[in-house]
């Protein structure tokens, strides 16, 4: 006898309370008479409180007993057959879309699963399987210690298509899943490198040369719009096809390829980027990708702007045209204008030392070592971003725009000629860009991770995958917003509001590409013995002992009202 | 109470008199001779003539003989007058066919005293005494079984001198028979009881442990072997002894039937006890 719940036999507790309140129990069946006082007075009774007796075995004791017995049953999970020893095989499927790679018109998931469904034919009736496929994070297709059926089903249904990831956390998760007996078992199209001590491989791989496409962008700054793709493999020609319609092409056989300039493309064009030829793998073949949104930082320049700076905002390919602007270089902030202000202040020259905040990002990676500054600021309501002794040379005003400010006498510096300077406002762009509504990348590769900004007074963004499962995000208080798992190819759309911002995730990656390693081998799972899986009981099995306990209680009940009636 | 068998009532009050004990008859002309003088055509005895006696009476025959005007008295014919007093009281109820069974025999013995003439009067005996208007019938099928004073109510029914009184009733009294005929038998003319029981109150079985729930309150545990039993038995015995002592010399006595045997068996154990008689016979 094997108990599920040891626990459970608390119940049995009940045992000694039945039998306490048989045995100061009432016992005396009621008898109606009609002339008490002819019964001998001497073989009464003492009815002075209840007393200790013998129990008398009435139908209503049994029915206790009975029910006490059945809860107990129930609770503690009694079971006679070792069901917790059956064998469990943990399947562990490589997810990667590389098994989408045909051989003969086959894919290599179509071998594995014939091969799959050919061991779950094998498992006996009382074992169990779980199928897990691999990612970041895995997922859990089927199980945990379910029916071979149930497995069967679910691969099926299993499509290879996630990104590249390390198979890693799938064996962790197998492992924790199955304790100590489990068998585990890679299924893909080679060895993994890293393999759990003990586990099987069924490897259907088979080696080919394989071509594709690399990665592939779609620019659109102050330098105009262009293409670029990046190829890899064999020989092929690549064509460009926009709105239906090839483009361009390329014979080349391999490398980067620029298509610039482009025609004249409305907002939300689609671009389709195509390697001819038969392949392996074709799904790497093909990029769909989409026109970014403009995000170029448009400035208006003081007319009274230092030549210097005006050299600087051109040079880094700030826009000064006519538009709306994004900055105002010698202006004031308005809403969703930021301003540069140029302020000459008491700080004397100075070649330093300069202690500047690395962290923030108008000032990432710059250098100021030789430069001269003079004209620092002493105001202290200003935020310090870059200082020599006690003068502030770039700081932000406290408000609710972005109000920037240069403590500069640009006469009395050298600071045109020095290298950090073009770079200060090439992070000045940066920072502005970075700041407008739109996506970093609308064509990030599977895995890539993206950040958003989120249009002014919006903080909340939902993400539709492209199985249609959604999942919402929230921005930081700035309004950006990381997203990552972009684990799957395909069109993603980020819903602002109510704008939708599509995302093209592109199935491009020569390490999915890599077919040359691709083996078949079968390899059996080292026998570890019976596996201590936690197999849910069937529901007849759970619900029997309940339905027997309850309907013993409401016996035992009618038994004893039926005894106790007079 | 449970309706009576009024077809199997009528159909033995056919075939059925009440038996008469003319020596307690005190009241008015009827059908039956009574037990003094009266104008009936049957002979009683002779007296001494006197001075404005009838002389339609005279003897003539015995003055022949005797040369003495003797008065020839004839019996007196009288209705008889019957009081029954049916125990209602809870115990009755303890088993149906037993207040079935007593209802029955109560009608029964006042359909017959309606043949004889008479007028019967019906009491039920349940908490306190309570007289059935006539038409007794549908009073008695509309009485319920109720109480624990039964024969024993006090104060007890307002009876006539003279009547012949029945009582239909388990008996089992605690007061005890003598001071139940004491209060009943009171100016009776005649008082016999009509005992009915169940079978096991006649012969209860060894149940073991039980409660002894009385109907009509009280209860106690006791062990109901056979010992019990037969103590149960010996104080019925001697309750059944008691009836019997106190109803001698009133009439028919003490007739017990089983409820359990149904009407016929205790219409022939009334007419084993004398309470009945045969119209043949």
């Amino acid at each position: 006898m094997i108990l599920g719940e040891p626990l459970g036999l608390i119940a049995l507790a009940g045992l000694p309370a039945v039998l306490a309140l048989h045995l100061w129990r009432a016992r005396h069946a009621p008898l109606p008479v009609s002339a008490l006082f002819l019964w001998p007075a001497d073989r009464r009774v003492l009815a002075s409180g209840r007393r200790r007796a013998p129990i008398v075995l009435r139908p209503s004791f049994w029915l206790e007993i009975l029910a006490v017995l059945a809860l107990t049953w129930w609770l503690a999970d009694v079971h006679w057959s070792p069901r917790q020893s059956a064998r469990h095989l943990i399947i562990v499927l490589d997810d990667r879309w590389r098994l989408q790679a045909t051989d003969q018109g086959r894919s290599a998931a179509d071998r594995l699963r014939v091969a799959l469904e050919a061991r779950l034919a094998h498992l006996a009736d009382g074992d169990r399987a779980t199928l897990i496929a691999s990612g970041a994070p895995p997922r859990l297709l089927a199980g945990p210690a379910a029916e071979a059926a149930v497995v069967s089903r679910a691969l099926s249904a299993w499509q290879p298509q996630a990104g590249w990831h390390d198979p890693d956390a799938a064996f962790a998760l197998a492992a924790g899943l199955g304790g100590s007996g489990a068998e585990i078992l890679w299924a893909g199209d080679r060895t993994p490198e890293r393999l759990p001590a003990g586990a099987g491989v069924v490897a259907v791989g088979l080696p080919a040369t394989s071509g594709g496409l690399a990665d592939a962008h779609w620019w659109r700054d102050a330098q105009g719009e262009r293409i670029v793709a990046v190829r890899y493999g064999p020989p092929r020609r690549l064509r460009l096809l926009l709105a239906g319609v090839e483009v361009a092409g390329d014979e080349r056989s391999g490398g980067a390829v620029v298509f610039a300039p482009l025609p004249p493309c409305p907002e939300g064009a689609e671009a389709e980027l195509i390697l001819d030829g038969d392949d392996a793998l074709p799904l790497d073949d093909r990029a769909r990708i989409l026109r970014p949104i403009e995000r170029s930082v448009r400035a208006t320049l003081d007319p009274a702007t230092p030549a210097d700076v005006v050299r600087a905002v051109r040079a880094v390919g700030i826009r000064t045209d006519a538009g709306p602007a994004h900055l105002a270089i010698g202006g004031s902030a308005a809403p969703g204008v930021w301003s540069l202000q140029l302020i000459k202040g008491p700080g004397p020259p100075t070649r330093g030392p300069f202690t500047s905040r690395h962290e923030h990002p108008l000032l990432a990676d710059l250098d100021w070592t030789g430069a001269l500054w003079s004209g620092g600021l002493a105001d202290p309501t200003v935020i310090p971003l870059l200082v020599s002794g006690e003068h502030v040379l770039l700081g932000q005003r406290p408000g609710a725009f972005t109000e920037l400010v240069l403590g500069v006498d640009l006469p009395a510096t050298d600071l045109g000629r020095h290298t950090a300077w073009p770079a200060l406002f090439a992070n000045l762009a940066a920072w502005r860009a970075a700041a407008l509504p739109g996506l970093s990348d609308p064509n990030p590769r599977c895995g890539q991770p993206l950040t958003a900004t989120l249009p002014e007074g919006v903080f909340e963004a939902e993400l539709s995958a492209p199985d249609g499962t959604t999942r919402r995000l929230r921005a930081d208080r700035s309004g950006h917003l990381a997203i990552s798992a972009l684990d799957r190819p395909g069109r993603w759309n980020l819903r602002v509001g109510e704008a939708a911002w599509p995302i093209s995730v592109l199935p491009l990656d020569t390490r999915q590409g890599d077919l040359a390693g691709a083996e078949s081998v079968a390899r059996e799972p080292a026998a570890l013995g019976q596996a201590a899986i936690e197999r849910t009981r069937s529901p007849l099995a759970s619900l029997l002992p309940l339905v027997l306990a309850a309907a013993a209680a409401f016996a035992a009940w009618a038994a004893f009202r039926r005894e106790e009636r007079p | 109470m449970p309706a009576y068998e009024e077809a199997a009532v009528t159909a033995a009050a056919a075939r059925l008199r009440l038996v008469a004990d003319p020596r307690r008859r005190r009241q008015g002309e009827g059908a039956r001779l009574g037990s003094g003088h009266g104008a009936s055509l049957e002979f009683h005895d002779h007296r001494a003539y006197a001075p404005g006696d009838d002389l339609r009476h005279l003897d003539w025959s015995a003055y022949a003989r005797s040369g003495q005007l003797m008065i020839r008295r004839h019996r007196k014919e009288v209705s008889p007058r019957l009081e029954l007093l049916l125990d209602t009281s809870a115990s009755m109820a303890i088993d149906p066919l037993k207040a079935g069974l007593a209802a029955s025999l109560a009608a029964l013995l006042a359909t017959l005293a309606e043949r004889d003439g008479g007028r019967p009067r019906l009491w039920t005996m349940g908490g306190s005494p309570r007289q059935l208007a006539a038409p007794w019938r549908p009073a008695l099928r509309q009485s319920a079984c109720a109480g624990a004073a039964g024969l024993a109510a006090h104060p007890g029914p307002a009876l006539a001198a003279g009547a012949e009184r029945i009582l239909v009733s388990d008996g089992l009294c605690p007061e005890g028979p003598a001071a139940v005929v004491k209060g009943l038998g009171r100016e009776a003319g005649s008082l016999c009881l009509v005992q009915v029981l169940t079978r096991r109150e006649l012969d209860p079985l060894a149940a073991g442990a039980v409660r002894l729930v009385d109907v009509e309150g009280g209860e106690a545990d006791l062990v109901a072997d056979a010992a019990a039993v037969a103590g149960y038995k010996q104080r019925l015995a001697r309750l059944q002894a008691g009836w019997s002592s106190a109803l001698h010399g009133r009439g028919a006595g003490v007739v017990t039937v089983v409820a359990e045997d149904g009407f016929d068996v205790a219409v022939r154990g009334l007419l084993r006890g004398g309470v009945v008689v045969g119209t043949t016979a």
